[in-house]
């Protein structure tokens, strides 16, 4: 009976594998697995959670296995999936707690975190894979500011200072006299610093809610008007704090701008709009970062087409028109720079905490 | 006949400096060495064999240029020079004979074929790990042993799908979790949070 037993166990049962081997296979499972695969045991939730873990199952899997679209539709938030091998999808709620009529907007993501606005006067830090969450409040910068109503930002951008291993949003509302007040958090020191000295000149007419497209340590925007190739996109350095211009294509076609913009097509930066005298969708893509010759030119034969993202075969993943917001966005389990204070806050919350 | 031919052909490529060259040492006497075998040295003489012992102390013979391809640890040994052609055997101890024989038949048919397409490939890879959870085992334990990359890359990826889509039970008694440390506090919270995975 017992041999009987043993060999049926052996059909199906590894040897217990030491850790380290654990670890490599779980650096192949996509992160989005990794949350429930902590209740397997205490010793896979020790090895999930590790902080070191999570950073180099961040750098050491492939960008299509762990990326998905972060779609906004009405209340809710949906991930779809498009992974070669799993083309699945998923809702889930955002971490508003119950409180009515969430009203929100997907301001960017990077990193496995994403930033909403939150109405009326906040921005949400949120990851969805750990179930982190952080409310900030910006109606300090209001008061001087003098804003009226609830605006959502008129330009945006997230991305990640790896010097300091901090994340900063930048934002900038435009003020009726044409000015722009620019403005930046520090998730890390949760300080807020105002970067209009930055700026050599006063930013020109931007894309009415531009959102920036974080690439190689810096933040892109692209210009409203596109009246000229020239300086038509400004690029925020995250390390220098610093602002500078790039050039487009100088056979840019002036057009229309209501859809161009930037997108990341297989880590280098696009920039797309309507060509409206062909009927296509241009898409101008600089092989090489910051080397002007190096723009080259596709075109979709599709009007409202808003190209997303690259598949893992090399075919552009794309949009047409409507309502959702779509964002592109890399899952992963990494914390926020100053996490373990501010969950210890949250999870302390209205029960007594421990005592020390 | 077919030989001779070689035989030339190889003379023919070797400049006759070299053909002076091709003296060896034999029982205290120099003897001249034939050209063509002597570039084959050069070259790393692929027909070279090394001796591999499992545990069970079992021999295989296996040709050298193999192994060096695939196993990081006996790249290192036969480059270091700790290894003696004459005489040694690497002895593997934590490798029985039935896994060994298989790591070898691995790198063998990777190395003889590694110009096929990729499909074939990735059928052979196939078939090759269609064993029971105790072979598996062992092939990583001595893929592990032996730093074989691509052999480790095959088995964490068999065992990444092995656990795909399975429930937390079946995932705890694939990997043999008799005991998964959890209160049952905190086993309760987990199905809550994750009722979909029990």
């Amino acid at each position: 009976m017992e041999t009987k037993e043993k060999n049926d166990k052996s059909k199906s049962t590894l040897e217990i594998l030491p850790p380290e081997l654990i670890q490599r296979i779980l650096l192949r499972v996509p992160v989005r697995h990794l949350a429930r695969l902590r209740c397997v045991s205490k010793l896979w939730c020790s090895l999930i959670s590790d902080p070191n873990f999570a950073e180099f199952h961040f750098h050491h899997s492939s960008a299509s296995t762990n990326s998905c679209f972060f779609i906004k539709y009405s209340s809710m938030v949906h991930f779809v999936y498009f992974d070669d091998n799993d083309a699945s999808q998923k809702e889930m709620c955002p971490p508003f707690n119950n409180e009515p009529l969430p009203n929100f907007a997907v301001l960017g993501s990077c990193r496995g975190i994403i930033v909403l606005h939150r109405h009326p006067h906040s921005f949400v830090v949120w990851n969805p894979l750990t179930g982190f969450s952080k409310r900030i409040s910006y109606s300090h910068l209001l008061p001087s500011r003098k804003y009226h109503g609830i605006r959502l930002p008129s330009l945006h951008g997230f991305g990640y200072d790896a010097s300091q291993d901090d994340y900063l949003l930048l934002v900038a509302w435009n003020h009726w006299e044409r000015q722009y007040n620019l403005d930046c958090l520090s998730l890390r020191t949760n300080s807020w610093i105002n970067l209009d000295a930055a700026l050599s000149k006063p930013l020109g007419v931007f894309d009415r809610f531009s959102c920036g497209l974080f690439l190689n340590g810096a933040i892109h925007w692209l210009s409203f008007a596109l009246t000229t190739y020239k300086d038509a996109i400004l690029i925020f350095d995250m390390k220098e704090r610093t602002f500078s211009m790039m050039s487009a294509p100088e056979q840019l076609v002036m057009i229309s701008c209501n859809f161009s913009g930037l997108a990341l097509l297989g880590g280098c930066l696009a920039l797309y709009y309507q060509n409206l005298h062909s009927c296509n969708t241009d898409i101008w893509v600089m092989k090489e970062y910051k080397v002007h010759s190096s723009w080259n030119l596709y075109q979709i034969p599709c009007k409202d087409f808003q190209p997303l993202c690259l598949s893992s075969n090399g075919d552009i993943i794309g949009r047409g028109c409507s309502w959702a917001t779509v964002t592109v966005h890399t899952e992963s389990l990494l914390p926020l720079p100053s996490d373990v204070e501010d969950k210890k806050k949250e999870e302390g919350g209205n029960r007594p905490s421990e005592s020390e | 006949m077919e030989l001779l031919c070689i035989r030339q052909w190889i003379s023919g490529l070797l400049p006759t400096w070299l053909s002076a060259w091709c003296i060896k040492p034999v029982g205290g006497a120099l003897v001249r060495q034939e050209p063509e075998y002597i570039l084959l040295a050069l070259m790393g003489s692929p027909l070279k064999k090394i001796m591999l012992c499992s545990s069970e102390k079992e021999i295989f013979s296996v040709e050298e240029q193999v192994m060096v391809q695939h196993s990081v640890i006996i790249n290192n040994m036969i480059e270091d020079g700790s290894y003696n052609h004459e005489e040694s055997k690497i002895p593997l101890d934590c490798v029985d004979s039935k896994t060994l024989k298989k790591v070898i038949d691995y790198c063998t048919h990777h190395t003889h074929h590694h110009n096929d397409n990729q499909e074939d490939l990735e059928a052979w890879d196939a078939q090759f790990l269609n064993v029971d959870s105790n072979g598996l085992y062992d092939l990583l334990m001595a893929a592990n042993y032996l730093e074989i990359r691509n052999l480790l890359d095959l088995i964490y990826g068999t065992i990444k799908n092995m656990i795909k889509g399975k429930k937390i039970d079946e995932i705890r008694r694939i990997f043999n979790i008799k005991d998964h440390g959890f209160t049952p506090e905190e086993e309760e919270q987990n199905r809550k949070e994750y009722p979909h995975f029990y």
